[in-house]
């Protein structure tokens, strides 16, 4: 089993003509992705690696049916409108790698989807795989790093930083510890889906026997992660690297969300609350696969 | 972020009908002489600097006299408050205080939307209420839609004896605070102190600001924000140099931030790496190794070869540094070979003494390692470079070693 996204999986690509769309469609479908249809306003009628391209997603569930996912390749300025319409048709959840999103465009999205209750992950997300069933986004890269990099088993990943995402990933495939479903959470201050919102997943998740999560400084993300340990909400083995122990307050370290104001967001006060509820707390990220191994062993 | 100066929030909150005191900013000693003698009953002088807590530095001036500003401003201009120097200052009326009190909004990445923040104790370091006596803050959601909740704010505040007179303007300044927030696409808003005159007026005494970096393209009435990125400090020209290759350019990214005042000590090492946590995360393994990151370097996306030799070109211009480090790793959408010809350029330029090591790991990386070796071959560079053999923990300590010879 997995979370968000299995084989049956049907998704949508909105955006699909563009110079990424095309190229992340591609990925998708080649790595076994149920990708059933694309979008681009004016461009309805043609296709791309066979996948039928349409004007609205209307027209697109019109034609092939029901679609569970949308993933938006749609430049910052334009993501506002491609998120409602996804959200307006009805679509359980979309994924957004959108970069540079304004965050009141986020917050309007936000609002009208928890309205409509749709899940949205992102902004600023690499993406989801449940691997060798489904990819949606960009994760991996190409076709031969994501088979590489990513395998079925029962780990849950979950990560504010996309390219660490895939890093722990390939950490553990090398180490023979594959994983149930992996997902770039996206590094912006305001995200669709925290990881507290993500952890009752693969606390149901029948195969997820535990989950890596890689943290970093600012939001209040990791410490809701152990406030759920503490009211058992999530009582599955957690691991976590919080990255930014070093980090001066008031600098921002790439990610809109990743900077310490005032005395909120240190990562030492993070990696405290995670260890006083019950995480398993590492100082490198290396050491996510011997740690991992020896909790698998136990259980 | 962006962060506006007290004087920019004001401006705006003027434009909006928020009331603000009388004020005049003045950039040398003898405008003050100018300002001066527009304030009759004399005028508070406000370093203008984006840290906080300039009061008790001794950033904030009180003139009981007109002539006494001038001397204090000439006192004010050129010192160092928390490490910003003082280049303007804002003087404004004496105000006839009744209440102090406290208004904000803020981002919630909880419930993913905006947080109004209410306080009968203004004038006080609001994260230190917050933490000492919580209860004296109320939050209350605000739903983006459709605004915050009338009745909450007249509940809380009638609970807290406020007379309904004046909890009526709480509640129109509360409206028009969230107008302000959504139309110049705000992360955080703060009134503090939020002054109720003996005339029975709200004024802001003073506003912290910040607008969405990613949201400045459609606000050219903005175009008061120096450089848009929170650094901690007044860029460098180093933070500026990096910030104009950034800024027109949307291939890739390039983050760029000084982290110490490098000259005092040894240890520095010039710092590179790839994609937000991962660069981060290696920072802090740097430090744990006892090395001095100077700066905090991030190139990630897919940028252009022309980004990243200007970006090597502004770490190494970094002075006294004793070694250079790129470290990247599991970055997807990176193709290397782009950052390799970008680095040869660069090393070819600056020739630089100082130790080198590069990690690179990821798409095109043995091409990548065969485009540097081959570029920099007989530029007599101390260069080591690695691919997927070595550890970044490796690379760390190898450069430790190269520069401290033990």
């Amino acid at each position: 089993m997995s979370i968000l996204i299995n084989q049956g999986t049907t998704v949508l690509v909105q955006g699909i003509t563009g110079r990424e769309g095309e190229e992340r469609a591609r990925l998708m479908k080649e790595y076994g992705t149920r990708v059933v249809a694309g979008i681009t306003p004016g461009k309805g009628g043609g296709s791309v690696y066979g996948i039928p391209v349409f004007n609205t997603i209307r027209e697109a569930m019109g034609s092939v049916g029901p679609i569970q996912a949308s993933v938006l390749f749609v430049p910052a300025p334009m993501a506002k409108r491609a998120l409602s319409e996804a959200i307006e048709a009805g679509i359980e959840l979309v994924i957004v790698p959108t970069d540079r999103m304004p965050v009141h465009d986020v917050l309007e999205v936000l609002a009208l989807a928890k309205k409509k209750g749709t899940r949205i992950i992102g902004p600023n997300t690499l993406g989801v795989i449940s691997p060798e069933e489904c990819l949606v986004g960009m994760i991996g890269g190409s076709l031969e790093s994501a088979r590489r990099f990513f395998r079925k088993g029962s780990v849950g990943v979950m990560s504010r930083s996309g390219g660490m995402t895939t890093t722990i990933s390939y950490l553990l495939t090398q180490k023979g510890i594959a994983q149930s479903t992996v997902v770039s959470i996206g590094g912006d201050a305001i995200v669709g889906s925290t990881f507290s919102d993500l952890l009752p997943l693969f606390e149901e998740d029948e195969e997820t026997k535990c989950v890596a999560l890689f943290g970093e400084i600012g939001t209040t993300q990791e410490e809701r992660v152990a406030d759920l340990m503490v009211n058992r909400k999530f009582t599955k083995p957690l691991v976590a690297f919080i990255a930014g122990v070093s980090a001066k307050e008031g600098v921002r370290f790439s990610h809109s969300g990743a900077i310490v104001s005032g005395r909120r967001g240190t990562a030492r006060a993070k990696r405290e609350r995670l260890g006083r509820a019950g995480a398993i707390v590492i100082d490198q990220v290396t050491e996510f696969p011997e740690v991992i191994s020896r909790i698998l062993k136990r259980d | 972020m962006a962060k506006l100066y007290e004087y920019q929030s004001k401006s705006i909150l003027a434009k909006e009908k928020i009331l603000t005191p009388k004020g005049i900013l003045v950039r040398k000693p003898e405008e003050a002489r100018y300002a001066e003698s527009e304030f009759p009953q004399g005028a508070v002088l406000k370093a203008q600097v984006l840290s906080t807590g300039r009061g008790k530095e001794g950033g904030v001036r009180i003139a009981l006299n007109p002539d006494e500003a001038y001397p204090m401003a000439k006192d004010l201009f050129g010192r160092v408050i928390k490490g910003n120097k003082v280049e303007e200052i804002l003087l404004e009326e004496r105000l006839d205080i009744a209440s102090e009190y406290f208004i904000g909004i803020t981002l919630s990445d909880e419930t993913k939307g905006p947080v109004l923040l209410l306080s009968l104790e203004g004038g006080v370091e609001i994260e230190e209420l917050a933490e000492k006596e919580p209860w004296k803050i109320k939050e209350i959601e605000i739903d983006y839609l459709n605004g915050p909740d009338e009745k909450e704010i007249e509940r809380t505040l009638l609970e807290w004896k406020v007379s309904p007179d004046i909890v009526r303007k709480w509640l129109d300044l509360s409206k028009k605070l969230c107008h302000v927030f959504r139309t110049y696409e705000m992360t955080t808003l703060e009134i503090n102190p939020l002054i109720l005159t003996q005339k029975g007026d709200f004024i802001a005494g003073d506003c912290k600001a910040t607008v969405d970096d990613y949201a400045l393209f459609r606000h050219p009435e903005l175009n008061m924000i120096d450089i848009p990125r929170d650094l901690g400090h007044p860029p460098t020209f180093l933070e500026r140099a990096a910030w104009e290759v950034e800024k027109e350019d949307y291939r890739g990214t390039f983050y760029f931030a000084e982290l110490a005042e490098v000259g005092e000590g040894h240890g520095y090492v010039g710092f590179h790496g790839g994609g937000g946590g991962g660069t981060m995360a290696c920072l802090d393994q740097l430090t744990r190794n006892g090395l001095k990151p100077a700066c905090y370097c991030d190139t990630s996306g897919n940028p252009p070869a022309s980004k990243i030799y200007r970006a090597i070109k502004i770490i190494l211009s970094i002075p006294n540094i004793e070694g250079h480090l790129w470290i990247s790793d599991g970055v997807a959408s990176q193709d290397l070979t782009h950052g390799a010809r970008g680095l040869v350029k660069a090393l070819t330029e600056m020739r630089p003494k100082i130790p080198i090591i590069i990690r690179l790991v990821g798409n095109n990386d043995e091409k990548a390692k065969e485009i540097v070796l081959k570029g920099t071959e007989g530029l007599g560079l101390r260069l080591e470079y690695y691919t997927e053999e070595k550890t970044t923990e490796f690379c760390i300590r190898r450069i430790k070693e190269m520069i401290c010879p033990s």
